[in-house]
């Protein structure tokens, strides 16, 4: 009897037990909301978040853009490497790293900014939508000019549209100029919220972004000008030289000295860890910046027996004055030491470890150490926070040079030629002074313009174009687009070519990638994308040569 | 009630308890002590029953008295008494391990028998879903069993390994031979397209978690992680279950669809028997050294072209007397010109070969494990305690792995009719392992292996400093860009992990009639894993600044389930029916703090940095409610059916989907019972079927798109500035970036379907026995990350996708080859597993899916990136896609004439198979009065490897493999244009050979076949021949013993990968296959620069006394 009655008991405990967990099941089971990652954030964080990757992906470490465009134009690059002869795959990290920031990051968050700054309607964040706009019109330009076709009508939709298609560039730059207007307009409208601190490359300054948005268009303009009449568009920009980017005005991202979060630019980082030189400057861009030409043809360097004062916030020679390199020596100029483009597998020298013996970007173009002249392994012991630079104001001077010449203005090619090389001679100097190091005195940069300002003017107009082309190259280092673009445009300047040289140990197998070849893994898994192309003729519709 | 056997149920027969209360409940139950008194008093049977094969006597043997639930247990003796009622007539007694036997009483009071053993296995009793037992021979599905003792005779620390070999349908691959290093086992094959496929591990009816928590993906920085499941101490293990199929595994629902390992460990399992008090000992000592190096050449040293220069291909001079043209006979000491390192400027050191530089780095392991087990009880309680500790060298100087185990578990049977019974175990396990990744660009060749294996064979690296005395950096042969000397990195680099480990369970049972029984268990599984990695200052890795990175993962697993057991005979028909509810809640927090730049040299602690960033961390939440039915009829002992279904709600899923039942039906029939055959050419036949459905649901918070705070782009090395960001004059910004894991808020539950079928059968007077397995499972609506184009703006879409099948056989062969009167039996057990794996479909419109981790390797990693592990529809699972060089239509190489090397094709390709085509094991068993040797053989056919360390042996020129080269060669091939990928033609319009020829050198260094070539030359075929294992053990005679207090000995001498023999791998290499980058991730057949394997000796001594 009494066991009986424990059982029911037992039983009707256990059963209450089960029918109360049974019925608590739907809270029980509502805790899927992520604790730790937010869905929704102030768009100050993405702007942040959209500058610093802009910079990356276009920057000069291997990750970035003017990392492989740099080598494609000779002035820096690596051993080891099938890149050394132009040939560039689709699985290579520097073809990947670029494009996967810019569309899986850059784009998606600006998007996201455009969309978070409209939705609350009448309340809008104007001034976001504006330089996001512009920043997305920057982007898709720098898209295209690297790789010709992109997907941009279908882009960035995530999974509405799953295999967006591959447009083609021609068909994207039109609307990109609209963009910018837009985002101009936008910029000037009555703003809700309006960016600050959070916009680390102009700290909130909007007549920057519209100053830098209408350079833009200039440099755009001037890119397309081959294939289109663009003197109208151009002459009206010009109007204003005002409304355009002036000196201090240059459109970088400057970085920082935090090693953690490693703030430092990220080039910096990567040359400057303790002997693990990675890039190797090109022989041939050292020797025409230093007059020389020991081992190609002398029309590839129109400046033979000039030395360029710029030479030692260039490039950093590790190895003190006559000391011996770690291994058997490729190329060595007095303390310069590198190896010759297009010798990889033929020059059992090129494959040598010389990380603390190499010569490697300095001061200039990456934050690295100027060049004192006695030596000393890399080792963190540099700026390290130098801009990275993207659109400047000597930019905009050779560009304009460049439109005066080809009579697309009518303003004076040769002046602007003389105002760029000063303006590209003073940026250098704003970064030593940043930097602690010694300017370049006016006079030696005096010399250095009247020299070449003597050769400009008794060159035809072909050699004119060499000259502009040529000094717009060397004063590009360390940003390498627009000089991979000037190249496929004009021609100049005038590159190493691993065959006709007067080198055995240089073979140059491949002809030069007029556009870079897509990720590959994105054309797997995207039925409307293109077969990979043949980069030696799959040209950007502006690359009328 | 702990889910004692059906025959051990009828014996509840509780007359008396004495009980001895203690300090603490564990204490309380440690000394249960109790016996029967009985109250019957018809007739006394008495009797003593020994064992067949060495005449011992047998304790706990069950007496039954046939068709009444009157029963008792033999003593420690052997020794029964029996009351038996008026109308008893047969007697049955049974024991684990031993066949069954009923004898009729007649007029007998004293019934002796001598078992014999079983073996068939059909006695065998086995755990199977939510912890029931059943008779294996009532099974509709697959079940394996291994006894804890088999894995105690291995000495190996790690379960799983003891477990390679000896289970049909199991892969078991061993990570690394770095002590503590993680293991995979995948059931089946691999279903999960993207997600987990590693089985369910359960431990005393608690789920038991086998994450590899790691940091770092194991290749850029990364080491020789451990996996979770190294938690568990063999010593500890009574038994292991494997359950193979989803039939067996429908009642632990989601995570079950892989199969389930049931542990029930020697706490967990004490049962009330009358065996009295036994307390074993168990030690063992073993030795270990790598499994194998390769041959090294000892004519050339560094540099090229045979000219000496300081490089790390030995591809240089020759010495002096290996050639006579040899001159070079001193070189630059290595360390001149560098900072700190004055004494050696200027000054040169002999060239000359150092033939066992690497040999030197190793060092011999040594494995001491030791282990008490006390287990006691009477009939209606019983307690057991293991405590253990193994402390493991390893050959890598300074890697270490130890693991201290105490535990406790004790079962009572209270007057009241309850039942009570629990365990609960500490586990703490400490590694030590040295960084393994490979090298990556800027800043990580902080790796010990990044040249171990390929030291240039000129290089001093024993005899010279590896230390700079100023800035207590590492120095090396080769520059500060390259690696670090082994020697420092050993010491002044590593990852440690200690992990707390504490899985406890309750149960409570309550027998309402001898038909009815309800039992409720609760358990918990937490532990708290705290990892640092860490590189001293003067490192090639962490910018040479140094750097600590702490990571802290807490786990916790809460696992309750009722359950309603019913159970009772209709004449010849018995219906078992259970109805159960199960809870289970899991909770994982994770947080990585990062600091850079040390202070002092040798402090690896967050205070000794200069900066200290948060390094990421998640947090994770999820819970599943089941409710749960399986019901099985049985027929007259010959004919079973069974039926189970499941339903659950997971709180992973959309509020809509997150209800799901899965059913399975099963059935199988001993033919041989039911036709009553009784010959010597069939002793046994059972057919079974089985078809079953799992559902599962996924990780949690993946519904809906998150944004991730200050997470920057973090591939190696890094492209953009980290954030926060702090510009040089600015103030700090945060950031932050929409997640590019694109969710899909309709998620659904994923679904297998499998069916089984198998054959059981023993013939020739059961001497020869083959159990057949036969299945195909087909998992559909996957939850997993579908590649988009980052086009998209995302790189991945998580959604509902994809079928893929798995088929295949399995093969148990029993033989005794030959048996003598006088105890001499050989036994030979073999296994075969083949498994075909297909992908049947992916994504609407999706061709090809990269594997996560590989994907991560793939785009983040400027070196390692060039191997990914992809799944296309209609291939198999995970294979192997990398770059290739350039053929013609007619598969001819193009070749380049300017240099008369290969030309590389633009677009990847498929390069390997991982997938073995099958796996063979082989265990001969010789026993002869007390000794036995055992001899596990296996033999694991295909399975493609993409080897990293094979590649840079060849390509640095340092094996026998190239030491002859002093000759030209020509690639095979026809010449081809570079820009345009097609073969040239002469004026004829045919194709021209290739002619060029190329030195020996530029074969393994260029695009050719070695260091800057095409993967595909780097994939071998890895099949591979293995003594696994050997072992000669010794009992001792009862007869010696008599005297001493011991009631058993043995010793045994084991050794553990004898010789193996991978003959696709280049020759001299002499490389061991079984070892994986991946650690037990789905990313398989890619190695990268890993701990090889290891070679080891036990001595093993068990006493119990």
């Amino acid at each position: 009897m009494m066991k009986k009655m424990k059982i029911k008991y037992f039983i009707s405990v256990l059963l209450s037990l089960v029918l109360v967990l049974f019925s608590g099941c739907e809270d029980f089971l509502d805790i899927n909301d992520d604790p730790n990652n937010p869905t929704d954030v102030p768009i100050s964080q993405l702007l942040s978040t959209v500058e610093v990757d802009m910079a990356g992906s276009m920057g000069a470490s291997v990750g970035g853009l003017s990392g492989y465009t740099s080598a494609m134009v000779h002035q820096m690059f690596q051993r080891g490497n099938t890149h050394q002869f132009y040939d560039l795959q689709g699985t290579d990290f520097e073809v990947q790293t670029p494009w996967n920031i810019m569309y899986s990051r850059l784009l998606t968050d600006v998007r996201q900014i455009i969309s978070l700054a409209t939705e609350d309607e009448g309340n809008e964040d104007w001034h976001y939508v504006g330089i996001s706009q512009i920043m997305k019109a920057y982007t898709f330009s720098v898209l295209v000019d690297i790789w010709a076709d992109v997907p941009f009508s279908e882009a960035n939709l995530g999974s509405e549209v799953r295999m967006p298609v591959y447009d083609n560039g021609e068909n994207i730059y039109p609307q990109l100029f609209t963009l910018i207007d837009e985002g101009i307009t936008n910029i000037q409208k009555t703003s809700n919220l309006s960016p600050g601190t959070d916009d680390i490359i102009y700290q909130g300054d909007l007549s920057l972004w519209i100053k830098f948005a209408r350079t833009l268009k200039l440099k755009m303009y001037n890119q397309i000008r081959l294939v289109q009449d663009v003197s109208t568009e151009i002459n009206a920009l010009l109007a204003d030289e005002s409304q355009l980017i002036g000196s201090g005005d240059d459109f970088e991202f400057p970085y920082g000295a935090s090693l953690a979060p490693m703030n430092r630019n990220p080039a910096y980082q990567q040359e400057y860890t303790p002997g693990a030189g990675y890039y190797y400057i090109n022989p041939y861009f050292y020797e025409i910046l230093t007059g020389q030409n020991t081992f190609f043809p002398v029309e590839g360097n129109p400046y033979l027996g000039i030395t360029d004062p710029r030479v030692p916030y260039y490039f950093y020679n590790q190895l003190a004055p006559g000391q011996a390199a770690e291994n058997p020596v490729a190329y060595r100029n007095g303390d310069f030491l590198s190896i010759y483009m297009f010798s990889y597998n033929i020059d059992p020298n090129e494959g040598f470890d010389q990380s603390s013996s190499q010569t490697i970007a300095g001061l200039y173009p990456i934050g690295g150490r100027y060049d004192d002249g006695n030596g000393g392994i890399s080792n963190f012991n540099g700026a390290g926070d130098t801009p990275q630079r993207m659109l400047t104001y000597f930019s905009r001077l050779y560009t304009q040079a460049e439109l005066a010449l080809a009579g697309v203005t009518s303003q004076n090619d040769s002046l602007l030629l003389a105002q760029a090389i000063q303006a590209s001679f003073d940026k250098v100097n704003e970064v030593a002074s940043a930097a602690g190091a010694p300017s370049i005195v006016q006079t030696d940069i005096d010399t250095y313009i009247s020299s070449i300002m003597s050769l400009y003017a008794s060159a035809d107009n072909a050699g004119k174009l060499q000259h502009i082309m040529t000094q717009k190259w060397i004063a590009s280092f360390g940003f390498g687009i627009d000089a991979y673009n000037d190249y496929r445009r004009t021609g100049y300047p005038v590159l190493h070519d691993g065959n006709t040289d007067n080198l055995d140990i240089t073979v140059r197998t491949r002809d030069f990638p007029v556009s870079f070849p897509w990720k590959t893994a994105d054309l797997q898994v995207n039925k409307n994308a293109p077969a990979q192309k043949n980069i030696t003729t799959f040209n950007v519709f502006w690359d009328a040569n | 009630m702990l889910y004692p056997y059906d025959y051990v149920n009828s014996i509840i027969n509780l007359k008396f308890l004495y009980m001895k209360n203690k300090v603490s409940i564990l204490l309380t139950i440690l000394f249960l002590w109790g016996w029967q008194i009985t109250l019957s008093q018809e007739r006394i049977i008495t009797g003593t029953i020994t064992a067949d094969d060495d005449g011992s006597t047998l304790p706990g043997v069950s007496v039954v008295v046939k068709g009444t639930t009157t029963g008792t247990i033999t003593n420690l003796d052997g020794q029964y008494s029996i009351n038996v009622p008026v109308d008893g007539e047969i007697l049955v007694f049974s024991f684990v391990g031993m066949k069954t036997v009923e004898l009729p009483i007649e007029s007998n009071t004293i019934l002796d028998l001598v078992m014999e053993p079983d073996v068939l296995g059909l006695e065998e009793v086995v755990v199977t879903a939510a912890g029931i037992r059943r008779e294996k021979k009532a099974l509709g599905y697959s079940v394996e069993s291994v006894d804890g003792s088999q894995l105690q005779q291995v000495a190996e620390p790690d379960a799983l390994r003891a477990l390679q070999g000896k289970i049909p349908g199991v892969n078991i691959t061993s990570s690394s031979g770095a002590p503590g290093s993680s293991t995979r086992i995948t059931i089946r094959g691999s279903s999960s397209l993207l997600g987990n496929n590693q089985p369910l591990f359960v431990v005393n009816g608690i789920p038991f978690d086998n994450s590899s928590n790691s940091l770092f993906s194991g290749l850029g920085d990364g080491s020789a992680y451990g996996s979770r499941i190294g938690d568990l101490d063999p010593n500890n293990i009574e038994s292991i279950n494997v359950l193979k199929g989803a039939a067996a595994a429908a009642l632990y629902g989601s995570r079950a669809a892989n199969g389930v390992v049931i542990v029930t460990t020697k706490s967990g399992s004490a049962t009330a028997s009358a065996k009295g008090m036994e307390i074993t000992y168990n030690g063992s000592f073993g030795i270990e050294k790598i499994a194998n190096l390769p041959e090294y050449q000892n004519t050339y040293g560094t540099g090229t072209n045979f000219n000496y220069a300081q490089a790390n291909g030995s591809w240089g001079a020759p010495f002096i007397g290996a050639r006579p043209y040899a001159t070079t006979d001193s070189i630059a000491h290595w360390f001149d010109g560098r900072t700190g390192m004055e004494d050696y400027w200027g000054t040169s050191v002999p060239y000359r070969a150092y033939p066992d530089n690497v040999k030197n780095l190793f060092k011999t392991g040594v494995i001491v494990d030791n282990s008490l087990t006390i287990s006691g009880g009477g009939e209606n309680s019983a307690v057991s305690m293991t405590v253990s500790h193994v402390n493991s060298d390893g050959y890598v100087p300074t890697t270490n792995y130890t693991r201290t185990n105490v535990s406790v578990g004790g079962q009572t049977q209270l007057a009241n009719g309850f039942n009570v019974g629990g365990s609960v175990s500490y586990v703490r396990s400490g590694q030590k392992a040295v960084q393994s990744g490979v090298g990556a660009l800027g800043n990580t060749n902080q790796s010990a292996f990044a040249r171990a294996l390929y030291l240039g064979r000129n290089w001093d690296v024993h005899g010279q400093v590896y230390q700079n005395p100023v800035t207590l950096g590492s120095e090396f042969m080769v520059g500060r860009g390259q690696a670090d000397n082994p020697l420092w990195s050993y010491e002044n680099a590593g990852f440690i992990s200690n992990t707390d480990r504490v899985t406890a369970n309750v149960d409570l049972g309550y027998d309402v009639t001898d038909w009815l029984n309800f039992s409720y268990k609760i358990g918990v599984d937490s532990y708290n894993d705290r990892q640092k990695d860490f590189i001293r200052p003067g490192s090639t890795g962490a910018q040479g600044l140094g750097r600590v990175t702490l990571y802290d993962v807490s786990w916790e697993e809460i696992e309750s389930s009722f359950l309603i057991t019913f159970n009772k005979y209709f004449g010849d028909w018995n219906l078992r029916a259970i109805a159960g509810n199960n809870v289970n809640q899991r909770t994982r927090d994770a947080q990585a703090i990062q600091g850079s730049s040390y202070v002092v040299f040798d402090i690896d602690d967050l205070d000794n940095t200069n900066a200290v960033v948060p390094f990421g961390g998640s947090y994770s939440q999820s819970r599943i409610f089941g409710i749960f039915g399986d019901i099985s009829l049985g027929y007259k002992g010959w004919a079973y059916l069974g039926l189970t279904g499941r339903n659950d709600w997971s709180s992973t899923l959309p509020k809509e989907n997150r209800s799901y039942f899965y059913p399975a039906v099963t059935g199988s029939i001993i033919l041989t019972d039911a036709l009553n055959i009784e010959s010597d050419l069939l002793n046994f036949l059972k057919l079974r079927a089985a078809w079953s459905q799992v559902g599962n649901d996924t990780d949690p918070y993946l519904i809906r798109p998150v944004y991730l705070i200050n997470n920057f782009y973090g591939t190696t090395p890094r492209p953009t500035a980290e954030l926060p960001f702090t510009p040089t004059s600015g103030s700090t910004s945060a950031g932050a970036s929409l997640s590019n894991q694109e969710r899909d808020p309709n998620l659904k539950p994923e679904r297998t379907d499998e069916i089984e079928f198998g054959v059981y059968v023993f013939t020739l007077n059961s001497k020869f026995g083959i159990n057949f397995t036969y299945y195909k499972r087909t998992a559909k609506d996957q939850i997993a990350p579908v590649s988009l184009p980052v086009s998209t703006g995302f790189s991945q879409l998580l959604t509902n996708f994809g079928k893929v099948e798995n088929e295949g056989v399995e093969f148990g062969v029993h033989i005794t080859p030959f048996e003598t009167s006088s105890g001499f039996r050989w036994n030979i057990f073999g296994t075969f597993t083949h498994n075909k794996n297909l992908i049947l479909e992916l994504a609407d419109g999706v061709d090809e899916i990269t594997i996560l981790g590989s994907n991560v390797a793939a785009q983040s990693n400027y070196f390692a990136g060039q191997v990914s592990s992809v799944l296309r529809p209609g291939q198999e699972y995970g294979l192997l896609k990398g770059s290739v060089d350039m053929r013609d239509q007619d598969g001819n190489l193009l070749i380049d004439p300017s240099n008369g090397q290969m030309i590389r094709d633009p677009n990847p390709a498929i390069i390997g198979n991982p997938n073995p085509d099958f796996i063979v094991g082989v265990t001969n068993t010789f026993s002869f009065k007390g000794i036995r040797l055992s001899a596990v053989f296996d033999w694991k056919e295909g399975g493609d490897l993409y080897s990293n360390t094979v590649l840079s042996m060849l390509g640095r020129g340092v094996t026998k493999f190239n030491e002859e080269r002093e000759m030209m060669k020509i690639i095979p091939g026809v010449y081809g244009d570079p820009n345009t990928y097609e073969p040239l033609m002469d004026g004829e319009g045919n194709k021209i050979q290739n002619t060029t020829m190329v030195e020996t050198n530029t074969l393994f260094f260029g695009e050719t076949f070695a260091i800057n070539a095409a993967n595909e030359w780097s994939v071998f075929d890895a099949t591979v021949y293995r003594l696994r294992e050997v072992a000669i053990a010794y009992d001792l005679p009862t007869s010696l013993l008599e005297k001493t207090p011991f009631g058993r000995a043995s010793i045994s001498l084991i050794g553990r990968n004898l010789w193996f023999y991978a003959p696709h791998f280049p020759k001299h290499t002499n490389y061991d296959p079984e070892i994986n980058q991946y650690g037990n991730s789905n990313v398989q057949g890619i190695e990268y620069s890993t701990t090889p394997s290891t070679r080891r000796f036990t001595l093993n001594i068990s006493l119990t006394f």
